[in-house]
């Protein structure tokens, strides 16, 4: 991969949307879990999704490096199973999902919230199980949240910086986002270079507002 | 006053008395007091001078830690920084082409070693140049080789070891030493190249090899007094950075000193 | 072996809701003041909510037995359940609304039911929505959204429908016009409801028995015609 700026800019948005990919259903079932059932640990599990949005992005970095090392259990399955991550694109979609995760919960959560409890329970009492409420009713029901959630789940995963550059390590050519090459072309006085990443990171940042906007528009009433 | 207006004033005024409570905590001093920019190499150590400093009766010192390239361009853009303490002379010479620093104060204090470092446990006895461009060693964790101070004193090293085209391709480049002590401490980057000062920092890293003082490139940490108002004070802050109790603490932290 | 049994002891904060009643009832009224614990029953009886000791018995079914750990989840209990609005799901048509119960029914494991599965089309005629049945939800009248509701549940073939207050916010002229459709339920599909309301004049139209709920507690006042007017 040749480390043009338009190679960069694919590579960014092809990990942004993997990463969204992979985040959504997640945060979509802690959400949900969230705003539907009680549980021991409850708040436990509300601290550990909202730290990464508290922490300083390079120290939740730091803490994936050391999870992923080569003597800590996560890093030991990894290696027994032979997959790489620490400084391969695994580790950028890694720090994506992680940082904008706690955002997704969120915006998710408050959508699920505000879904009338009593849809859910007239669909059970009609047979409807579980997972077919789930699919039938709340998703339908929560079509904007899980819409905005995604897009600013993209938007966040695109400018994500600190932990990125920790985990996977901005190698040019390799795992270099967007984010990170601007942070190097400013520090190395490239500026010419940076000038044009600046420009493409804005771009990307306009089209991400008015998707976001023209999907608003498009849903008109509920 | 209504009672839905005090409802609604009630979390206000928590938050009030919440910052007049923190407000006197925060160790944020009133001016006038030194701010002195540190590399990060130097943030450590600086710590425990300015401490002696302070027990001998010297004023308030802030220091301001950051890459010595981020350092430089604040004084290049008018940053209030009363003393300069680079890791980097090209640094330094970016400072001064400012013309904010005090004619002729540049001084070189300090004086650093490469070592290439291995996890603590699992990495080799030892490691030469040439042994960076074998297959079992995948990556390499250096600071950003046009930018971060370490990382350009690791790419001239190489380049003069004439190893440079074998190691390029598996660099990982890092922004601090800190990350790069992090990445090998992981044992996810092989092999790290950083200063001798920053080796001593984690127990997780191992030096495999000493760059020898003859091929080292001339890593230097010069220091300057930036022309402010409190460029006297300064100049006294940088002259007990000469002095014998100051020193001591460098060399304890494997900083070679210079002496004048 | 009566068509209901339900024992139930439920506490919530300072509220406590212990009920015991049975009945053969066709139609069981349950009438009282609000805050009485009348939505809570019907919740309780609709698996929606579990109480801390307890037993339901619905058709020679156990739903519930809390001594003996049996506990059937909502949407296997066939107990169909319409609330005071109807609920009616906002992002479908009347049509997908009313099937919505009727896919799940017809799934091996449904109990044998004496009458034949009803048919959409007798149903909307019955209850007279068939003009609406392509419409969405959002462009309903408050009269059109019970019957279409009423319709939803019975295309769910429950074994007991639970109906809470139907007929509040409807008007009078309304309210007479659908009475002969809930007449219908009872009278045309069989099918057992509990109807809770305020109005003694709908309990007298429809409910063979009423109970009354007060404070959490059931004093069951038998035939109709002794409710206070």
């Amino acid at each position: 991969m040749d480390t043009t700026i338009w190679a960069t800019t694919a590579f960014t948005v092809l990990m942004g949307l993997l990463s969204t990919l992979v985040a959504m259903p997640l945060a979509m079932g802690v959400a949900w879990l969230l705003a539907r059932r009680h549980f021991r640990g409850k708040p436990v599990v509300e601290t550990v999704v909202t730290l990464p949005l508290v922490l300083p992005p390079v120290a939740t970095g730091y803490l994936l490096l050391q999870m992923l090392g080569v003597s800590a259990p996560v890093g030991r399955l990894l290696d027994a199973i032979g997959v790489e991550v620490v400084f391969t694109w695994k580790a950028v979609v890694l720090a994506m999902v992680v940082m904008s995760l706690p955002l997704l919960v969120l915006t998710l959560r408050t959508g699920f919230e505000q879904i009338d409890r009593r849809y859910e329970q007239v669909a059970a009492t009609l047979g409807a199980s579980p997972w077919r409420v789930w699919i039938t009713v709340t998703l339908p029901l929560a079509r904007r949240s899980i819409v905005v959630a995604a897009l600013l789940g993209f938007a966040r995963a695109l400018g994500e910086f600190g932990a990125t550059i920790i985990v996977a390590g901005g190698i040019p050519g390799q795992t270099q986002t967007l984010a990170v090459a601007l942070f190097t072309f400013i520090e190395s006085g490239r500026d010419a270079e940076a000038r044009d990443v600046l420009w493409v990171s804005l771009a990307l940042a306009a089209l991400a507002v008015l998707a976001a906007q023209l999907l608003r528009r498009r849903e008109g009433q509920p | 006053m209504t009672d839905r207006l005090r409802k609604h004033l009630r979390p206000v005024g928590l938050v009030l008395v919440m910052m007049g409570a923190l407000a006197p905590l925060t160790a944020q001093t009133a001016p006038p007091v030194l701010t002195v920019s540190v590399a990060s190499s130097l943030a450590d150590v600086m710590d425990r001078v300015v401490t002696a400093w302070r027990a001998r009766g010297g004023g308030a010192v802030a220091l301001n830690a950051a890459g010595s390239q981020v350092l430089a361009r604040q004084i290049v853009q008018g940053a209030p920084v009363d003393v300069f303490f680079s890791a980097d002379a090209a640094q330094m010479k970016v400072a001064a082409a400012s013309g904010r620093l005090v004619e002729g104060s540049v001084r070189v204090l300090l004086t650093n070693r490469l070592v290439v470092i291995v996890p603590a446990t699992a990495g080799p006895a030892r490691l030469r140049p040439a042994d960076l461009t074998m297959p079992r060693v995948r990556r390499v964790a250096l600071g950003q080789p046009d930018s971060v101070p370490a990382g350009v004193y690791a790419r001239q090293w190489l380049e003069a070891q004439g190893v440079w085209q074998g190691v390029a391709p598996k660099v990982v480049p890092v922004l601090t030493a800190r990350a790069a002590l992090a990445a090998v401490a992981a044992g996810r980057a092989d092999a790290g190249l950083v200063f001798a000062t920053d080796a001593l920092a984690s127990a997780e890293v191992r030096v495999a090899y000493e760059v020898p003082a003859a091929e080292t490139p001339g890593i230097a940490y010069p220091v300057a007094v930036v022309r402010t108002a409190r460029a006297a004070e300064g100049q006294r802050f940088v002259d007990f950075l000469q002095s014998a109790e100051a020193r001591t603490l460098f060399e304890a932290a494997g900083f070679g000193v210079r002496t004048p | 072996m009566s068509a209901l049994v339900c024992e139930v002891r439920l506490t919530q904060g300072r509220f406590t809701l212990e009920v015991s009643l049975e009945s053969d009832a066709r139609v069981l009224g349950l009438a009282g003041p609000s805050g009485s614990g009348k939505t809570s029953l019907l919740e309780l009886l609709a698996g929606l909510r579990h109480p801390e000791q307890g037993r339901i018995v619905v058709a020679g079914t156990v739903l519930l037995d809390t001594a003996h750990g049996i506990a059937v989840p909502a949407f296997r209990r066939r107990v169909g359940y319409v609330p005071q609005d109807g609920a009616l799901f906002p992002h479908m048509t009347v049509q997908a609304n009313v099937m919505y119960g009727a896919a799940a029914v017809s799934d091996a494991g449904a109990p044998d039911r004496p009458q034949a599965l009803p048919a959409l089309e007798a149903v909307a005629d019955a209850l007279d929505i068939t003009a609406l049945l392509t419409r969405p939800v959002t462009h309903l009248s408050g009269g059109e959204r019970q019957r279409v509701a009423l319709a939803r549940a019975l295309m769910a073939r429950p074994q007991l429908l639970l109906l809470d207050e139907p007929l509040s916010g409807v008007d009078r002229a309304r309210k007479l016009a659908i009475l002969p459709y809930l007449r219908a339920l009872r009278d045309r599909w069989h099918v057992p409801m509990v109807y809770v309301s305020h109005d003694a004049d709908e309990l007298a139209l429809l409910a063979d028995e009423v109970c009354l709920l007060e404070g959490g507690r059931v004093t069951p006042s038998g035939h109709r015609d002794s409710i206070p007017r």
